[in-house]
C-alpha cells in the first residue's frame, strides 16, 4: 500500500510564450483514480509531465504526501509514469525492464529478480520474464509498462493515454485490471485520456481539462448528469447543441428561444433573459413522442416537455445502440436508441420527438465562445 | 531477388541488378582477387627505369613507323625496316621482364613480406587500433552533444564544425599537425608514432562521430525519460540505454576509423617527414611507384585488407552485433 495524496497549488505550465496549463488547484486523495479528460492539446500531458517533474517548475507548487516536490527532478519524485507508446526498453528482457528501477536504486540482482517476478505475477505476466518487450502483444506490453512503473513503489502512478493503442476488448479488460491493481497496491493513479468511456468507466473522479483550464472535477456520475459547462457536456457525451437566447427564467428552469422554437431546459449557472446560451441535449434522452409514457420523469412532468417534429435523415449503427440524425430546418438533433433488431428500426420520414427540460442544459455562451459541436 | 523485380518492374529491376553486379564483381571482388593473385605471382622485379625505358622504346617505334609510312624510297625503307625490327626486339625483351609470362605461383613475395614488412604492419595496426580506441572515447560525448544540440536546433553548427576538417583535405590537415608539433622525427620513436595516431584521430573524427550520432539520434527520447523517471542517473542511462542502442554506430565508426587510419598515406608521411615511409601505406606506395616491387606491394595490400576485415568482424563481436544490425534499426532480439 504505497499511495499518497497529491495537491496542486495554482500550478501552471508555460512553454515559451504559450500557456499549456493555467494556474490550477487540484487535490487527489491517496489511492484515488483521477482521470484527466480532455481533447488532444488540452493540457493533459503537460499537467502529467509537470507532476512527474519533466517540465521546469513554473509558479505554483506540487505536494505529494504533504511534501513539496516542485523543485525535485523526475528521478527524485515518488511518481512513476506510463508513457504514450509505453517506452519499454527494447534491448532488455521483460524481467530487466521491470527490474530497471530497482537496479537504479542499487538492489542486488537476486532481490531484483524476486521482486520483478512478484510484479509480473501481479499484472499477469508470470513466465514471460525472459522474453523481449517486442515479442509481447499490445495488452501485455501495457501490463509490462505498469509493472515496470510499480517496481519502484511509487506514491503516484501517472498514465498518459495508456489504452489508446488497444482494441476494444483489451481496453475493457485493462480497465478492470487497472482498478484491481490499484486495489491491491493502493497507489494513487492519475490517468490522462481523450476517451470519455475510459474516463467514466475507470476513474473515481474525472477532471475535465480544456484549453489549459480545469472545467469541472467530479465523480463520473455527477459529471455526466450535471455538467458544469458546455465543454464538459460535449466531452461526456452530449452530441446536440442548439444556440439561442433566454426568454424567461423560472428558478432552475429557463425558456430559450431558438431556431427550432422555444425550448425548456435546465439552467447551469445564473442566467437572465436576453443571455446568449447553448442548449445541449442528451442523445439517449431524446425520445419518440409515442414512447414518452414509458420514461418515468418525462411522463410525470408535462410542464417541462419539449415537443418537436423532426425529419429522420440518417441512421448509424454503433453496435449496442443506433444513432439517428433528425433535421429540424438547419438544426440537427441526435437520438440514441438501443439496438433491438431490424423490426425496431425507425424509417426515414417525419417523426414526433421530444425531450424533457431536465435532460437538456442551458449554458451561458460567454464561457465557451468559439465552441462548435464536436 | 524476386522482390526487386516486384517493386521496380522487370526493366528497372534488371538495370538495378546489373549495376549491383558491376559494382560487386568489377569494383569489389575483381581488384581483391587480382591483389591476392599478384602477391603470389612469380617474376623478375621490374624497376621504374625498365618501365620508363619501355615507354621510350614504344614512342620511338611509333615515330619510326610514321616515317616508314610517309617514305617512298626503297633503300630508306629497308633501313627503317631494320630499325623497327631492332626496336621491336628490345621492347619484347623488356616487356618480358616487366610482365613475366604465366608461370607457377610462388610465395617469394610473402617470404620477403614476413622478413621485412611485419614490424611496419604491426606498428601501423597498433597505432590504428589506438587511434580507433581513442576516437571511440572522444567521439561518443561529441555525438551525444550533437544529438542534444539537434534538439535545441544547433545541429547545423555542430555538424559544420565537424565537417570543416574534412573539407580541408587529408594533406592540409596533416600539414597543420606538422606545424603544431614540428619538428617531427623517426616513426620508430614512440612519441612520433603516437603523434601520427593522434593526427589520424583528428583527420578521421567525422567518420566516427557521424555513425554514432546517427545511432543515438534514433533512440526514442521517451526511453531516456522513462529511465530517469525510474530513478536512473545520467551515467546509468548512458550505460544501460544509450550505449546499447549506439552499438551499431560505435561498431561502424570503429571499422571506418580503423581502416582509414591503418591505410593512411599522407598523414604519416607529412607528420614524420621522410621516415613516414616506415608506416604501412606509404611503404606500399613506395614499392609501387619507386622500387616497382609490385609483388611485395600486393602482398602488403592483401595483408592490410585481411587485417581490416578481421578487425571488422572483431568489432561486430565486441558489440554483439550481426552485420545487418549496422543498416537496420535495431530490434530487441539481439
Amino acid at each position: 500500500m504505497y499511495g499518497k495524496d497529491v495537491r496542486l497549488k495554482s500550478l501552471s505550465v508555460v512553454h515559451g510564450d504559450i500557456t499549456a496549463v493555467y494556474p490550477t488547484d487540484l487535490e487527489i486523495a491517496s489511492g484515488e483514480i483521477l482521470a484527466l479528460l480532455g481533447p488532444s492539446g488540452a493540457g493533459k500531458t503537460s499537467l502529467l509531465r509537470a507532476l512527474a517533474g519533466f517540465l521546469a517548475p513554473g509558479p505554483g507548487r506540487v505536494l505529494i504526501g504533504g511534501a513539496d516536490v516542485t523543485d525535485r527532478p523526475p528521478e527524485r519524485r515518488p511518481t512513476a509514469m506510463v508513457f504514450p507508446g509505453l517506452a519499454l526498453f527494447p534491448l532488455m528482457s521483460v524481467a530487466d525492464n521491470v527490474g530497471f528501477g530497482l537496479e537504479a536504486r542499487g538492489l542486488p540482482r537476486a532481490a531484483r529478480r524476486a521482486r520483478s517476478d512478484d510484479l509480473l505475477a501481479l499484472v499477469g505476466l508470470t513466465g514471460h520474464g525472459d522474453r523481449r518487450p517486442d515479442d509481447l502483444g499490445d495488452a501485455d506490453r501495457l501490463r509490462l509498462a505498469i509493472a515496470r512503473a510499480l517496481a519502484v513503489e511509487p506514491a503516484v502512478l501517472l498514465l498518459d493515454e495508456p489504452l489508446a493503442a488497444l482494441d476494444p476488448e483489451d481496453r475493457r479488460r485493462m480497465r478492470a485490471e487497472l482498478r484491481a491493481i490499484r486495489h491491491r497496491t493502493g497507489v494513487t493513479v492519475v490517468h490522462a485520456t481523450a476517451d470519455r468511456a475510459d474516463a467514466l468507466a475507470l476513474a473515481d473522479r474525472v477532471a475535465v481539462i480544456h484549453a489549459g483550464r480545469l472545467e469541472q472535477v467530479d465523480t463520473p456520475d455527477r459529471l455526466y448528469s450535471r455538467p458544469a459547462t458546455a465543454v464538459v457536456a460535449r466531452l461526456v457525451g452530449d452530441r446536440t447543441i442548439v444556440r439561442g437566447r433566454v426568454a424567461t427564467v423560472a428558478e432552475a428552469r429557463v425558456a430559450v428561444d431558438t431556431a427550432i422554437g422555444r425550448l425548456w431546459a435546465t439552467a447551469r449557472g445564473a442566467l437572465t433573459p436576453g443571455d446568449a446560451v447553448a442548449v445541449t441535449i442528451r442523445p439517449e434522452r431524446l425520445l419518440l413522442e409515442a414512447e414518452r409514457g414509458e420514461r418515468g420523469l418525462a411522463a410525470a412532468d408535462t410542464e417541462g416537455w419539449n415537443r418537436l417534429t423532426g425529419d429522420l435523415v440518417g441512421r448509424t449503427l454503433e453496435g449496442a445502440i443506433v444513432a439517428y440524425d433528425f433535421a429540424l430546418g438547419d438544426v440537427g438533433l441526435v437520438m440514441h436508441r438501443p439496438n433491438l433488431g431490424q423490426h425496431d428500426l425507425l424509417l426515414p420520414s417525419l417523426h414526433a420527438i421530444g425531450f424533457h427540460a431536465d435532460d437538456a442544459t442551458a449554458f451561458a455562451e460567454a464561457r465557451d465562445g468559439g465552441g462548435g459541436d464536436g | 531477388m524476386a522482390e526487386v523485380f516486384r517493386t521496380y518492374g522487370l526493366r528497372l529491376g534488371a538495370v538495378l541488378w546489373l549495376l549491383v553486379a558491376i559494382w560487386g564483381i568489377g569494383l569489389v571482388a575483381a581488384p581483391l582477387v587480382d591483389l591476392a593473385v599478384s602477391s603470389v605471382a612469380s617474376g623478375e622485379r621490374s624497376s621504374i627505369d625498365t618501365i620508363a625505358e619501355l615507354a621510350r622504346l614504344r614512342d620511338d617505334l611509333r615515330s619510326v613507323r610514321r616515317t616508314w609510312e610517309s617514305t617512298a624510297e626503297v633503300e630508306r625503307r629497308a633501313d627503317l625496316d631494320r630499325r623497327i625490327r631492332l626496336l621491336t626486339d628490345r621492347a619484347r625483351r623488356l616487356e618480358a621482364r616487366v610482365a613475366p609470362p604465366e608461370t607457377e605461383p610462388e610465395i617469394g613475395h610473402w617470404a620477403r613480406f614476413t622478413d621485412t614488412e611485419i614490424p611496419t604492419l604491426a606498428t601501423a595496426l597498433g597505432r590504428a587500433l589506438l587511434a580507433t580506441a581513442v576516437s571511440l572515447v572522444l567521439c561518443y560525448p561529441v555525438a551525444w552533444a550533437a544529438v542534444l544540440a539537434s534538439r535545441r536546433r544547433h545541429l547545423t553548427l555542430v555538424l559544420f564544425a565537424l565537417a570543416v576538417p574534412v573539407g580541408l583535405g587529408e594533406l592540409l590537415r596533416a600539414v597543420a599537425w606538422r606545424t603544431t608539433f614540428a619538428p617531427a622525427g623517426d616513426l620508430a620513436d614512440p612519441i612520433v608514432s603516437v603523434m601520427v595516431a593522434a593526427a589520424a584521430i583528428q583527420v578521421h573524427l567525422l567518420f566516427m562521430v557521424v555513425p554514432i550520432h546517427a545511432a543515438l539520434a534514433r533512440v526514442d527520447r521517451r526511453l531516456i525519460e522513462a529511465a530517469r523517471d525510474l530513478g536512473a542517473s545520467t551515467l546509468r542511462i548512458h550505460a544501460r540505454i544509450l550505449l546499447p542502442h549506439a552499438a551499431p554506430g560505435l561498431a561502424l565508426g570503429s571499422i571506418l576509423t580503423f581502416a582509414l587510419a591503418a591505410g593512411s598515406l599522407a598523414v604519416p608521411r607529412v607528420v614524420s617527414g621522410e621516415h613516414g615511409a616506415r608506416w604501412f601505406a606509404p611503404s606500399i606506395a613506395r614499392h609501387v611507384s619507386e622500387t616497382g616491387d609490385l609483388g611485395l606491394a600486393a602482398a602488403e595490400a592483401t595483408a592490410l585488407t585481411v587485417a581490416c576485415l578481421v578487425l571488422a568482424v572483431a568489432a561486430l563481436r565486441l558489440f554483439r552485433l550481426r552485420l545487418r544490425d549496422l543498416v537496420e534499426r535495431r530490434r530487441g532480439h539481439g
